[in-house]
């Protein structure tokens, strides 16, 4: 089957999308948390805006932030802020496998790679909610 | 594919025959010539089968149960970690699932549970075996570790050159396999 430009293009603006609400998110998320937890959250933010800005330089026509978020779930806790920060790392996985499954052979190993790294922070956070191993057989689907 | 007609289940099948018995209804009727043009189905194959004809999902497949095999003995091994392995041998098992029907394969018989040894039986007058010690956490991890991040490089590899349905499945299978190697280093 022949994924079209279009549905890859859609699938990386999406993705981008998902860059700036995880990047409100971990604003949210930090103040819950302390230790190696914070520095998880802040290392991750950190990622989430490296790789915001760099696909601002490289997706055309790129979609603008949203005027405004909101959290999924209220974040009042250390147990919340990590359950979020899951959850904002589970919606990432799966905007990155739509952009693998629509990406043509150029860029797919560059998806792959966001869809992996999205899916070890959600583990990772998992983790630190108290799961463990925190692991879910099909990340993203 | 080459299904491009709807196989009947035994029990429409079946079920057909009693009306043909009782006479046709309309709709029977109306049906039986789309089924004539698939009036020999061919059998759904067997995982042993495809994954001798499938050159890219037939190794994973056949890798897929070796993790298997090697979370059994590693539970066997050291039962106190049964409880994080089990999951991970269960997310394997799912992918084993997957990865044949992605073949067309029918679903693949793997135990959902993990198979541990039982005592292991001495006969009467020979001396016992000295008790060997467990392989510590550390140890089952490092080397369940070495096996997943072959896995995972094999899973990857074939996501970037899958095409169709095929591709995002692979890139949750060498995800997951990635997430596994950093839960068994949570382990050490």
């Amino acid at each position: 089957m022949t994924k079209s430009a279009t549905s890859y293009d859609d699938a990386i603006k999406a993705a981008l999308s998902g860059e700036y609400a995880a990047i409100y998110a971990y604003g949210v998320i930090g103040a819950y948390l302390s230790g190696s937890a914070r520095s998880l959250a802040l290392q991750t933010e950190t990622a989430h805006r490296n790789l915001r800005d760099q696909m601002l330089d490289t997706v055309a026509d790129p979609p603008a932030p949203a005027a405004e978020y909101a959290m999924a779930a209220p974040v009042t806790s250390v147990a919340t802020a990590l359950a979020a920060a899951a959850g904002v790392e589970n919606k990432c996985t799966a905007l990155w496998r739509a952009a693998v499954a629509a990406a043509g052979a150029e860029q797919r190993q560059s998806a792959l790679t966001e869809m992996i790294n999205a899916a070890l922070r959600a583990a990772a956070f998992r983790r630190l909610g108290g799961a463990m191993p925190g692991t879910v057989a099909f990340p993203g689907q | 594919m080459v299904f491009t007609c709807a196989v009947p289940r035994f029990d429409q099948v079946t079920r057909r025959h009693v009306l043909g018995a009782a006479g046709l209804t309309a709709a029977a009727a109306a049906a039986a010539p789309a089924l004539a043009g698939c009036s020999s189905p061919p059998p759904p194959k067997t995982v042993d089968q495809t994954v001798a004809q499938d050159a890219t999902i037939g190794p994973l497949y056949t890798e897929t149960t070796a993790l298997i095999t090697a979370y059994d003995q590693a539970i066997t091994d050291n039962p106190a970690l049964a409880a994080a392995l089990g999951q991970l041998r269960e997310e394997h098992r799912q992918h084993a699932i997957a990865l044949a029907g992605l073949m067309g394969a029918v679903n693949p018989s793997i135990s959902p549970g993990a198979t541990t040894a039982g005592p292991s039986m001495v006969a009467s007058g020979a001396p016992p075996a000295p008790p060997s010690p467990n392989p510590s956490a550390s140890a089952i991890a490092g080397s369940l570790s070495t096996a997943e991040k072959t896995a995972q490089g094999n899973a990857a590899t074939a996501c970037l050159a899958a095409t169709g349905d095929r591709v995002a499945v692979l890139a949750s299978i060498a995800a997951c396999r990635s997430t596994h190697v950093a839960a068994l280093a949570a382990l050490r």
